[in-house]
């Protein structure tokens, strides 16, 4: 088989494979983790984006790729999707800043200007209204412990209670204790408003 | 979460192009291979290269005013007069951010290490002498035009007579999915001057030279790999200095490796040396890399039996020392899956130590520091049947969210029994890639250090052992 062919075929293969088969061909034939970098990267990105801002989402991304390719022996060959274990890097390496993450909700709480999201709706009412939600759902993300934030954006990301516990190294119970104090916190920062049910009020 | 999620949601895709961008980035870091802070000879940086401390991935930001002034001392920046492979000479040569991988002393107060310094772009190769009083970096040969050339070994036998192997490779301008081709790479120092000695390759992309053992001026033996840039199809390669030329001989791979590297040599002699690496199968990803010993009686390489790590996944060796025939010790990794409920993520590493008896190899019991469990050996020096000394690193605790960290780790044996012997850690991330010995009271042992925020630019770290304790060889900055 030509190379050519042979790197076809490993592409091909690459693209049926599962996440652990991935990172295990990865450890003898690195140019296997591109093809992780293509499914997983978009996801990451939006995280990121949504956490410190889609400027510094770019050198995060690469970051969290090249943290992941380095620890790729230590990838638990059982877990066939890697999403927790991506997402738990990128959410450790936002960790480390944390002032940025903060200051960036409190500049849409206080301009209600979020650099992450594109635009939502052309009336200008609409716009006002959904500033206003963005800018006091942000405060309130502001004003949560970093623990929390992570496992509330981790879940709003669309991670379950077992694959956040996985990405952030903690057990379920706890991912389900932070959500808890997560919620109401911010459900008190919104007067009463629980951001899991809109339009009514709730009680965890 | 409805609100949340409308939040997380109103994130628009990202942008296909800045995303090709910073995909480019990342397989170009990945083609120029892992800058840790410590290193065993296996030279080639697209192959498998398990986890471990001092293989830290994270991206380049300025040195530590420490690490540089370290680095600066080590590579003699206060005394040098020229650099390394003297087309390659940059400022940020003179300050030796890079790891030392190999280390020769032929004589007390006589050493010269060999490894790769770090500038923007793919590494450059590094020599450094040992006169007695300090370390000077050694002008080297020219590598061939628009290439970068990398030593990971060296051998000498007199102050006068050094052989240093390793490889080069054409630098690429585009990130490519797969590294450029390699050849293997031999310089001789005849006292005076370095210069590159011309050696064969194989018809194949890629061939690499991990290590070299010389007996005397006309015997020297080399070994590495061959292969397929994508890694597969990894061949054993043993080459040989007869005096006149350097000429390949043939060695043996286990039946069905889909690749096998060596990655250190020791001769007890010219008729009897033993190289050690490791072996892949391919199948099940949970099963991966095994021990691989080689023996030659001056005629032919020969596959030894080793003994495997019970439960183990994945083993390895770094490096063997001879002192006689029947004496042999080999140092590296071994591997266990993760542990449930395990404090530390990932699977767990030991420290693995094996000795040939004359007869057979056998499992020695070795120690592993106090830490997380990710502790490997890279280096060992024997002078007797009850004296080695071996190096490596072991795991180390960090704050949530830092890198994996590492202390260097020396172990030495008395004959009966192996032992943790004390040396200095300049950071939080610091390890010893191998180690040489004239005496019991005499050993040197190199390798680099980092910091956790910046853990992809080490420098260069030398300590020496007195008879009674390692101390750095040139004072650190307190971190």
């Amino acid at each position: 088989m030509s190379d050519t062919a042979r790197q076809a075929a490993g592409h091909a293969g690459a693209d049926a494979d599962d996440d652990a088969t991935l990172i295990a061909r990865s450890l003898h034939a690195p140019e296997c983790f591109g093809a992780l970098f293509d499914r997983h990267a978009p996801a990451i990105s939006r995280y990121i984006a949504r956490r410190l801002g889609p400027d510094a989402a770019d050198d995060l991304v690469a970051e969290t790729f090249l943290v992941a390719f380095a620890r790729r022996g230590r990838y638990d060959a059982a877990r066939a999707d890697a999403r927790p274990w991506l997402y738990g890097i990128a959410t450790r390496l936002i960790g480390r800043r944390r002032r940025d993450e903060v200051r960036f909700f409190c500049a849409i709480a206080r301009t209600g200007v979020d650099p992450a999201a594109e635009p939502v709706a052309d009336q200008v009412t609409d716009r006002i209204a959904a500033q206003a939600a963005s800018r006091e759902l942000a405060a309130a993300v502001a004003g949560l412990s970093q623990a929390q934030r992570d496992v509330l954006l981790l879940v709003a990301s669309g991670l379950g209670y077992e694959e956040a516990a996985l990405a952030l190294g903690v057990p379920a119970g706890t991912v389900s204790s932070r959500l808890v104090r997560a919620r109401r916190k911010v459900r008190e920062a919104l007067g009463g408003q629980d951001p899991t049910r809109p339009g009514r009020d709730s009680q965890e | 979460m409805k609100q949340l999620e409308d939040m997380c949601g109103a994130v628009p895709p990202p942008d296909p192009r800045r995303l090709a961008g910073t995909r480019a980035r990342v397989l170009t870091a990945i083609a120029e291979g892992p800058r840790p802070a410590s290193r065993d000879a296996r030279g080639w940086p697209w192959l498998a290269t398990p986890a471990k401390p001092g293989r830290r991935w994270p991206g380049w930001v300025a040195p530590l005013a420490a690490a540089a002034a370290v680095a600066a001392v080590i590579a003699g920046a206060l005394t040098v007069s020229s650099a390394i492979h003297r087309h390659r000479a940059s400022p940020q040569a003179s300050r030796t951010r890079g790891i030392l991988i190999g280390v020769s002393c032929p004589g007390p107060s006589r050493c010269v290490a060999v490894g790769e310094y770090y500038q923007p772009g793919p590494p450059n190769a590094l020599i450094g002498r040992w006169d007695g009083s300090r370390w000077s970096i050694m002008r080297g040969p020219a590598p061939p035009a628009h290439a970068h050339a990398d030593l990971h070994g060296i051998s000498c036998t007199s102050a006068s007579e050094c052989t240093a192997v390793g490889s080069w490779t054409r630098n690429s301008r585009q990130p490519a999915t797969l590294p450029p081709p390699t050849r293997t790479l031999v310089e001789h120092w005849n006292g005076s001057a370095w210069s590159i000695v011309k050696g064969p390759n194989l018809p194949v992309p890629s061939s690499s030279l991990s290590a070299v053992a010389c007996t005397g001026t006309s015997g020297c033996v080399a070994v590495g790999a061959s292969g397929n840039s994508d890694g597969l199809h990894v061949r054993t390669l043993v080459e040989r200095w007869n005096g006149s030329q350097w000429v390949i001989v043939k060695s043996p791979d286990p039946a069905g490796a889909i690749y096998s590297f060596l990655s250190s040599i020791s001769c007890a002699s010219a008729w009897d040396c033993v190289a050690v690496g490791e072996y892949f199968l391919g199948g099940h990803p949970q099963v991966q890399n095994r021990v691989l010993i080689e023996h030659w009686n001056g005629f032919t390489w020969k596959v030894v039996a080793s003994p495997e790590p019970p439960g183990s996944i994945a083993s390895y060796l770094s490096a063997v020392s001879c002192t006689v025939e029947s004496n042999c010790v080999a140092v590296g990794t071994k591997r266990y899956p993760h542990r449930k409920g395990d404090f530390y993520g990932g699977p767990r590493e030991y420290t693995l130590i094996e000795h040939w008896n004359g007869s057979s190899w056998a499992i020695v019991r070795s120690l592993n520091p106090p830490g997380p469990p990710a502790d490997g050996l890279t280096g060992v020096a024997c002078m007797s049947a009850a004296d080695c000394t071996a190096v490596g690193a072991g795991g180390r605790l960090t704050p949530p969210g830092s890198a994996d960290g590492a202390s260097t780790l020396v172990e030495h044996w008395n004959g009966s029994a192996w032992s943790i012997v004390r040396s200095p850690s300049p950071s939080a991330n610091s390890g010893l890639s191998r180690v040489s010995c004239t005496s019991a009271a005499d050993c040197t042992a190199v390798g680099g250090f980092g910091d956790l925020d910046n853990p992809q630019s080490p420098s260069t770290l030398v300590e020496h052992w007195n008879g009674s304790a390692w101390s750095l060889v040139t004072p650190a900055a307190s971190k």
